[in-house]
């Protein structure tokens, strides 16, 4: 028997009998844990899902169509749209719910998260808990079971909520307008680039104002969703000392081509730029409008607003800041917050309250840039938001950024105790939510990297994110610990960070070797730069290596053991 | 220019690796003499009591990089130079063992001069290295630059750092570290080289106190690999940016109209530009070319101040520049001939930063880690006004704000 085991036997003794003395021999308290907790991460080999399919193998095995049913309807496949049938069936795994529900029960244990572990390394990206009792509200039958194709006049209850969602975050904002439409943070930002264009257009500067100015740490998505929408665009790099870009740099960026300035504030580097008032100016002056990347408010709840600084649109994740799952792959949602000016460009449809109380959703707006997608909104994310704007209220919301922003300075406390560790720009002065760190001094003590520290920090159940490329800060690694951690997850965290960092000086081959105790050891990532070597989709992977991967391996599909398939 | 991926780490054929090194690279820097080139330096140093350091240097590279060799991948075979030039530092390593070594029997001086290490880098590479390392410092990077000749273009190189100066991006930082890059390079499904600059400082001149060196080539070593990363699984490639800013100099020349004449500076930068517009370029020199009616003309080569003011004939001009070494200098290092005068002439009476285009991959910007671009044209009145903001073209569309200060 383990000494856990042991140590819980007596416990549970102890209880029982209720004695306040220890008995002789009998350890009289639970073993302390080690410190860093050992931990080994699960490791099934398993394959991809199409492997694993079985000719043949169903889920679900439906009864026939009763003939009585039959004689009555006809055929009922008859009755769909021609539209939606198709030729050949889909190459979909074949598999037994058993196959399919331990399938992902394995992967999800190959898995880091928010619920799982201390994830305040995934900085920037606001790993927050989201409150379980919302979940309840997203999988009633009420939500679950509407379609976006119902008639407005039957989903009342969903569009008043979106409503009074919007008019919650042009409160928080202080914009006029809002619109839910957008997916992702992504998306969001895009909605307003397509705004700011369809702005100039109307005033006829369209193909004059060309550029758009954006910031070095602001989130890259301004320049990209910029990009797309063809603007040319021009990036301040931030002053050493202070940390964010000068006045004097926006004014040799700024001119009469200038369509908008696009920015995060605070930066991804914790830091707030305290001129971004006469920034919001220096743009207006030149013609131009100002979008606020609020994509991450984390810090800034009750505190500040957009439009308080003269900001002219600005966006939100609701993912992050408003406790919604994380996308990466699955649903976000995104909001858009406009000044009444850029109202008229909102994507259609808008939800609007018309004058017998009813909610409508309006489709005729002539300036519009068009729909973002083809329904309005990710329904079950708005309505957890909803829930968790109402369940804190106004001074909730408040202590949320305070909250967030004493345990963002609490950490940075205990990761500038780490010898090596720095964080880089506006020494000595506090961070908003977030803080990019540089392990530079370390990385040239030791030839030990922040990408190879922060490996080898998955060896204890956790990871950190270093930076988006190319790297400013040298051997860079983003914090946010959001204000969902308690001071013992930030101590445990720091006290990780700080072993690793006393391997990288002391063993640093363990560091350049792990992870150890991961699903996967190291890979080569150099792969991922060359297209051959890589698939996104099984399609993809076939194409380019005739399902080769399998057969060399050995593998049988499972579900078809050998004397299975020589029976077959 | 573009990246051209070398053969992957086989799971059949043990890599080959070059090694040569300057056994008197850094006599001089341990005594205070600010270099080992120039006659009679080296006797000089060791009179003071300077001991080689070079061949040891090597041999920490080599136990590294067999130390971080992946134990799946057949062992690496070492060619290397004989003598104090490479053989000795593989015999210290005590790897003899576990990796086969292979010596060249060339003769060489005693002391070794530049042309050995220029013969020997010439026989390495001809006899077919995946990696050529050597061991010296920036007039090392040179020898071995002009030894393999044209070679340079294919054949992949790795400095250990073991001179007094080092101000060549071909070097590891330190050599174990230039042995563990090794390793991961050579072992790694794609290898990845990029271009490096090769600066040498005129050794004379420098130990008179004149820091001007100058760009001497450029020589394919291991890109830094990239990491696996969830929000950006593929690392940039600067190679990738390189092809958007000539397109972007390409476009604003169209929209310029006829008659642009450009003075285009030394570098990769600047060469993917006058490839794009269509015209030969010297890659450490200076040239003019003339942008008109959708052609480009060459109107002078690798030409000093002289030559290049006679080509603008009191024309105005813009003038390419990318950040030279690592420390960001714009005019000043490795692009001479672009001197105060050139810079006047090209502005014709405009505010001189009108007439400066500086083009650089992002990647090049960030590792400036905040720092201003340098100006030391030997003006102070033209640094001035050159120094403020620029904007610098970093890709198609994309441009940069960054401070230019005077060195």
């Amino acid at each position: 028997m383990s000494a856990p085991d042991e140590a819980r036997a007596t416990v549970g003794g102890s209880a029982a009998s209720g004695a306040a003395e220890p008995r002789a021999g009998v350890p009289d308290a639970i073993a302390p844990k080690p410190f860093p907790r050992r931990f080994h991460q699960a490791s099934w080999d398993e394959p991809v899902i199409f492997e694993l399919s079985t000719p043949g193998a169903r889920g679900v095995l439906l009864p026939p169509l009763e003939p009585a049913i039959r004689a009555a309807v006809g055929d009922p496949a008859a009755a769909l749209p021609a539209g939606v049938g198709r030729a050949r069936p889909p190459q979909l795994p074949e598999l037994a719910q058993l196959h399919v529900l331990r399938h992902y029960d394995r992967l999800s244990q190959e898995n880091l998260g928010v619920d799982l572990d201390i994830d305040v390394g995934q900085g920037t990206c606001t790993m927050k808990y989201s409150p379980k009792v919302n979940e309840g509200l997203v999988r009633s039958h009420k939500l679950a079971e509407l379609h976006p194709l119902q008639d407005p006049s039957t989903v009342q209850g969903i569009l008043e909520l979106m409503w009074r969602l919007e008019r919650f975050l042009a409160e928080i904002s202080g914009m006029d307008r809002v619109t839910l439409q957008p997916a992702a943070g992504s998306q969001a930002i895009w909605t307003n680039v397509a705004m700011i264009r369809a702005y100039h257009a109307a005033r006829g500067e369209a193909a004059t104002r060309d550029e758009v100015v954006t910031t070095i740490f602001s989130h890259p998505s301004n320049a990209a969703a910029a990009k797309v929408a063809g603007y040319r665009v021009i990036t301040l790099y931030p002053d050493p000392e202070t940390g964010h870009p000068s006045l004097d740099a926006l004014r040799a960026a700024v001119s009469e081509r200038t369509a908008a300035l696009l920015v995060t504030n605070p930066e991804d580097t914790g830091i707030f730029n305290p001129d971004i008032d006469a920034f919001v100016r220096l743009v207006h002056e030149a013609g131009g409008l100002a979008a606020y990347d609020q994509a991450n408010a984390n810090g800034i709840l009750g505190i500040t607003r957009a439009r308080d600084a003269g900001f002219d649109l600005c966006h939100f994740n609701l993912h992050k800041t408003f406790s919604t799952p994380h996308g990466s792959g699955g649903p976000a949602a995104g909001a858009c917050g406009v000044t009444a000016d850029l109202g008229p460009f909102l994507p259609a449809p808008t939800i609007e309250r018309v004058a017998d109380g009813t909610f409508t959703l309006d489709h005729d707006r002539p300036q519009s840039v068009g729909k973002m997608r083809p329904w309005y909104g990710v329904a079950p994310n708005l309505v957890r938001a909803y829930a968790w704007i109402r369940s804190l209220g106004p001074d909730g919301l408040r202590a949320v950024a305070e909250t967030a922003v004493l345990n963002n300075n609490y950490l940075l406390a205990k990761v500038l105790e780490i010898e090596g560790a720095s964080a880089p720009y506006a020494v000595g002065k506090r961070r908003i939510e977030q803080v990019r760190y540089s392990w530079q001094a370390l990385a040239e003590a030791t030839d030990v990297h922040s990408e190879e520290l922060g490996v080898r920090m998955a060896d204890f159940g956790t990871h950190y994110w270093t930076s988006h490329h190319p790297f400013v800060v040298p051997e860079p690694m983003t914090l946010e610990p959001t204000e969902s951690y308690s001071k013992a997850d930030l101590d445990e965290y720091a006290a990780m960070l700080r072993e690793v960092a006393r391997e990288a000086r002391e063993t640093p081959e363990t560091v350049h070797s792990a992870p150890h105790a991961s699903t996967i050891h190291q890979i080569d990532p150099s792969w991922f730069d060359d297209p051959e070597r890589w698939a996104v989709t099984w399609r993809a992977y076939l194409r380019k290596h005739g399902g080769r991967g399998a057969a060399e391996t050995g593998r049988a599909a499972p579900g078809v053991s050998a004397s299975h398939a020589a029976d077959a | 220019m573009p990246d051209r991926p070398g053969r992957g780490a086989s799971r059949h054929r043990p890599p080959r690796v070059g090694l040569i090194v300057n056994p008197i690279a850094g006599l001089g820097g341990r005594v205070g003499l600010n270099g080992s080139d120039g006659e009679g330096t080296v006797a000089r140093a060791i009179e003071l009591g300077a001991r080689p350091q070079a061949s040891h240097r090597a041999a920490e590279a080599l136990r590294a990089l067999v130390s971080a060799w992946p134990a799946s991948l057949p062992r690496p075979e070492l060619l290397v130079a004989p003598g104090p030039m490479g053989e000795d530092a593989a015999r210290e390593t005590g790897l003899a063992d576990t990796v086969s070594v292979e010596v060249l029997h060339d003769a060489i001086g005693d002391p070794t001069t530049a042309d050995d290490t220029r013969h020997l880098a010439a026989r390495l590479a001809s006899a077919g290295v995946d990696l050529l390392l050597f061991a010296g410092g920036d007039g090392t990077a040179r020898d071995v630059h002009e030894g393999i000749g044209n070679r340079a273009d294919t054949q992949p190189v790795l400095g250990v750092p073991a001179g007094v100066k080092i101000q060549s991006a071909v070097y590891a930082t330190s050599p174990a570290v230039a042995g563990r890059l090794a390793a991961d390079w050579l072992g790694s499904a794609r290898r990845r080289a990029e271009e490096r600059e090769v600066l040498d400082l005129d050794e004379a001149a420098y130990r008179r106190g004149e820091v001007r060196p100058a760009l001497h080539g450029y020589l394919r070593v291991p890109a830094e690999r990239g990491v696996q990363d969830r929000k950006a699984p593929t690392p940039p490639d600067d190679s990738a940016a390189l092809g958007g800013i000539a397109e972007a100099v390409a476009e604003d020349m169209r929209r310029a109209g006829e008659g642009v004449l450009c003075v285009l500076g030394p570098g990769t930068t600047v060469r993917a530009v006058a490839e794009r517009l269509g015209v030969p370029k010297t890659l450490v020199g200076v040239d003019v070319v003339e942008w008109h009616d959708g052609l480009t003309r060459v109107v002078a080569q690798d030409a000093g101040e002289q030559a290049i003011l006679h080509a603008l004939d009191g024309r105005p001009a813009r003038i390419f520049v990318t950040p030279i070494g690592g420390q960001g200098f714009l005019f000043g290092r490795g692009n001479l001939p672009i001197s105060p005068a050139v810079i006047r002439a090209a502005a014709c009476g405009r505010p001189p930063r009108e007439t400066v285009i500086v083009v650089a991959a992002p990647g090049k910007l960030s590792a400036l880690g905040g720092r201003p671009l340098l100006v030391d044209t030997g003006d102070p009145g033209l640094d001035a006004e050159l120094a403020g903001h620029v904007t610098v073209i970093t890709g198609y569309r994309d441009r940069a704000v960054i401070r230019v200060a005077v060195a």
